[in-house]
């Protein structure tokens, strides 16, 4: 089996990652050729650590390394795709509901399911869609703006 | 309160800041509208949850979808 390894830096994402490879066709999770499915695995687990990095090691695991790549590729794009129904979600549904009240706030909808949820900020409106059940991915916009935050400071 | 910062090697303001068990250099952006973004090698450390991603529109107008 072939293995590409994950960075520590990225071990957050792999419940996201996770959640978009349940979503894609199993044409493109599945070897057509071997029938292996591409799926992350992570290393043993590190006991007494603290705070921190969970397992050792964390990587995609597929039949070769075309079949992870292209499979990285597609939850990349199924990522975008999601975002961008998510905005349509908004600008066609729920701008007019919740425009001018709930301007400046934050709304969190989820990308499997389109639910969605307002708080003051990322982190009301996320508790809210947990304690509603919902376990998915987020997507925060603030409400009457084209993007969440604004970053005044050059990046490098 | 008062914290006192200083400019860093490339002239930015910047203030040190205690997050879990670490004293990390964190820039001070007067234009963001957010509260603290971390690096997610720390975000690692501190065992934070993503919840999603969001868009940030950046000084020059250039739209970033942070993770």
């Amino acid at each position: 089996m072939a293995k590409v390894q994950i960075p520590p830096s990225e071990f957050t994402e792999i419940p996201r990652l996770r959640e978009i490879i349940k979503m894609l066709p199993e044409e493109i999770r599945v070897c057509s050729k071997h029938g292996e499915e591409v799926d992350i695995k992570v290393g043993k687990f590190l006991p007494n650590q603290g705070p921190g990095v969970p397992f050792a090691e964390a990587y995609w695991e597929g039949c070769s390394v075309e079949a992870i790549a292209r499979v990285i590729d597609a939850v990349r794009k199924k990522t975008l795709e999601l975002i961008d129904r998510a905005k349509q979600t908004y600008r066609e549904e729920l701008a007019g509901e919740l425009e001018p009240e709930h301007t400046g706030d934050i709304v969190a909808i989820e990308l499997g399911t389109g639910g969605y949820f307002v708080g003051k900020d990322e982190v009301e409106a996320a508790d809210k869609a947990r304690a509603a059940g919902h376990r998915g991915i987020l997507y925060f916009l603030r409400v009457g703006s084209p993007f969440t935050h604004c970053l005044m400071s050059p990046r490098q | 309160m008062q914290i006192d910062g200083y400019f860093n090697l490339g002239d930015e303001p910047v203030i040190k800041l205690e997050v879990g068990p670490s004293l990390i250099e964190v820039l001070v952006d007067t234009g963001f509208s957010g509260s603290l973004i971390v690096p997610s090698e720390i975000a690692n450390r501190l065992d934070l949850k993503l919840e999603g991603p969001e868009e940030f529109q950046t000084a020059s107008g250039e739209m970033v979808l942070a993770r």
